[in-house]
């Protein structure tokens, strides 16, 4: 025990700022804090994006591609086990015109209001500040649209778009007949804090979808779902596809954005070998101190062996230190990367970076998810390399001879 | 070999320490250094032998080999020739970690210059001898104090080495080195850094309390009247004890 007592106090001597210890541990904790920030907001990004891909796609997807299908075969899966909801919806592109002469390519949703509410969380983001109106009011004359789109259209509440099917602008061109654009009154806009969702959703009734696309009655294009545990899509799609067969596919929603979901994750993987790197440096920086720290005190390692103190005893005192330092180093850090991390957003504020955010990373506010294993991953590695630097410059302090050591003029 | 005398029915395992048996045996220790200029030999044949509470003195110029001298006989450096025998153990080859265990059970140290762990306090200097022996630090605690009380310290046993004067550090530095009950104290030079009367006060209590304790005493030392209050006042010259 009297080992760890004295490296306590040799760290920490009474009466003494304790300079060495600071600064060491100090060194360890910025590390430390450094590591953790960049892995959580990494993860953060990367849970983020996964979650709003899984809210605009579903958990799983089923469809047969390039047809529609029947509504009753898209919608089976609702009696699955572990299905919570599923609704159907129809895509296709659109030519909006607005009252200048922008013309803009559209790619709107018909969804049915009352399902869809059940598998995506859209009633939410109509109440954020900038968002307004609801889905109730969704009816087969009126739209509802993202707010960066309403910002770049100026459009409001109750003002108009008209669009129409490209499908239809065509055969128009052909010569076939005349096709009046489709007029919709803007009955609600949501934020999702998205930019990709935000900058492009256009959501109509299933039915005004049918007019434009020509979808025949009892039809659509796709449903999606929500299940009740969203880590079982895999094995969801894999039943789906079990029981209805091809041309039916059911995918989960996270495999429509598969490649840019793994470019997130390589990313936080990259960015964790650059700390790893650094972390190294700033270890061998902290173990030379250590080491300096441990030869100022070779008399009193000799007096130590002349008391009768085994070598494995000093040994354990100098690691013990190192130990300490790794262990404080690591509780300071972590606390500092989670005070770093509630600013976070008035840090990128003080950067003026906010509007970089939306742009690159698609977010207009940064995310917070917290994952226990990068914690762990950190406490591991700053144990490690400490202990590490630390066995160093113990095992040379455990080989001294006391004899040589009591003359040490240092 | 059965001996009718010897109590557990003759199987002589290691001698218990008997009062007969003299502390320490040295014979015939041999010891120099290397240096650039070939080897300088320190030790020539050093034959000591110390009885059970004895008190001897060792005078020498500076350089004859003093300090190594005592390094050897306390195990914190190795002979290159000769035996050494502590209590009836032969200790002369034994492992590092055999010799310091022995060392803390039942030798004291007192240095020229004190040695006190600078983070610590005078108590917790003491105590921490007693720890490295193996004692739980609530049963050397008490023991503890009571030498802190014996060299006039109690009431600076929270004090760093920092806060007290030389000669009251080499007095801690006794109350250290007599905490494990020692057979034997090796003192180099315990006056060497104190004036003539702190020097003195601290003498007289080395005298004293290995005296009252029966504890062995070898003392080396540059002052002759210090020396000549041993019974046995011995001279290194030349790498050999004289009278
Ligand atoms: N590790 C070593 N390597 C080389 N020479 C050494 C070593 N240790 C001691 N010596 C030499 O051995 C001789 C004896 O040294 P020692 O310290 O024992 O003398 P001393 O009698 O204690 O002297 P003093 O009275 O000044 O303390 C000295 O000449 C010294 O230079
Ligand atoms: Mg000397």
């Amino acid at each position: 025990m009297w080992p760890l007592f004295l490296a306590w106090r040799q760290l920490f001597p009474p009466g003494r700022f304790p300079v060495f210890a600071s600064v060491s541990i100090l060194g360890v904790a910025f590390g430390v804090a450094a590591l953790l920030v960049v892995q959580s907001v990494m993860n953060s990004f990367g849970e983020e994006h996964r979650r709003r891909v899984r809210e605009s796609y579903g958990d799983v997807v089923l469809r047969i591609p390039n047809s529609t299908a029947p509504l009753e075969l898209l919608e089976s899966p609702a009696s699955l086990p572990g299905v919570a909801a599923v609704a159907p919806y129809i895509e296709g592109n659109v030519v909006l015109l607005p009252d200048d002469d922008k013309l803009q390519f559209l790619r709107v949703r018909g969804i049915d209001p009352e399902k869809e509410g059940q598998v995506t969380p859209l009633g939410r983001y109509f109440a954020s500040t900038n968002g307004a109106g609801s889905l109730d009011a969704l009816d087969d004359e009126r739209v509802i649209i993202g707010s960066q789109l309403a910002r770049t259209l100026s459009v409001g509440m109750g003002d108009f778009i008209e669009v129409q099917s490209v499908a239809k602008i065509r055969q128009m061109f052909d010569g076939k007949k005349r096709m009046p654009l489709k007029r919709l009154e803007v009955c609600g806009i949501i934020h999702t804090g998205f930019t990709p969702a935000d900058a492009n959703v256009i959501l109509i009734t299933l039915r005004a979808a049918r007019d434009l696309f020509g979808v025949s009655k009892g039809y659509a294009e796709a449903s999606h779902m929500r299940l009740v545990d969203h880590r079982q899509a895999p094995a969801v799609a894999k039943e789906i596809n079990g029981n209805l067969g091809p041309p039916f596919v059911a995918l989960p929603g996270l495999a429509f954005r598969a490649v840019f979901l793994e470019a997130v994750e390589m990313e936080k993987q990259m960015l964790f070998f650059l700390m790893f790197i650094i972390t190294l440096v700033a270890s061998f920086s902290i173990g030379s101190t250590l080491f300096s720290h441990v030869v100022r005190r070779t008399r009193e390692i000799g007096l130590l062996g002349a008391l009768g103190a085994q070598s494995r005893q000093i040994l354990r005192l100098f690691l013990a230190q190192g130990v300490i330092i790794g262990i404080l180093g690591y509780g300071i850090g972590t606390g500092f990367a989670v005070l770093l991390l509630h600013f976070r957003q008035e840090i990128v504020r003080l950067f003026g970076a906010e509007e970089t955010m939306s742009k690159q990373y698609m977010f207009d506010s940064v995310p917070l998810h917290y994952n226990p294993d990068d914690f762990l991953k950190a406490a591991a590695l700053t144990l490690f390399l400490m202990t590490i630097v630390s066995l160093l410059p113990a095992f040379w302090a455990a080989r001294r001879k006391p004899s040589e050591a009591m003359r040490d003029v240092g | 070999m059965l001996d009718e005398n010897l109590p557990d029915g003759g199987i002589a395992v290691a001698p218990p320490p008997s009062s007969e048996l003299p502390v320490l045996s040295a014979m015939a220790l041999v010891k120099s250094f290397k240096t650039p200029r070939g080897a300088l030999s320190v030790l020539e044949g050093i034959t000591l032998e110390v009885a059970v509470g004895e008190f001897v003195s060792i005078r020498g110029a500076s350089g004859s080999g003093k300090t190594t001298l005592l390094q050897i006989l306390g195990g914190l450096d190795q002979a290159d020739g000769g035996e050494l025998v502590w209590n009836g153990e032969r200790v002369t080859g034994r492992d590092n970690a055999f010799l310091a265990k022995l060392r803390s059970r039942w030798l004291g140290y007192v240095f020229q210059a004190y040695h006190l762990v600078p983070e610590l306090t005078a108590l917790e200097n003491v105590t921490l001898a007693g720890r490295i022996a193996g004692h739980p630090l609530c049963e050397i605690t008490p023991a503890a104090c009571d030498l802190l009380e014996r060299v006039g310290l109690l009431s600076r046993a929270g004090h760093l080495p920092a806060q007290l004067s030389g000669g009251e550090c080499q007095r801690v530095a006794l109350a250290r080195a007599l905490i494990n009950k020692p057979r034997l104290v090796l003192a180099d030079e315990p006056t060497g850094n104190l004036d003539e009367r702190t020097g003195a006060g601290v003498m007289d209590m080395l005298l004293e309390l290995t005296r009252s304790e029966g504890v062995a005493l070898v003392l080396v030392t540059h002052n002759e009247a210090f020396a000549q209050r041993a019974p046995r006042a011995l001279v290194l010259a030349n790498g050999r004890l004289t009278a």
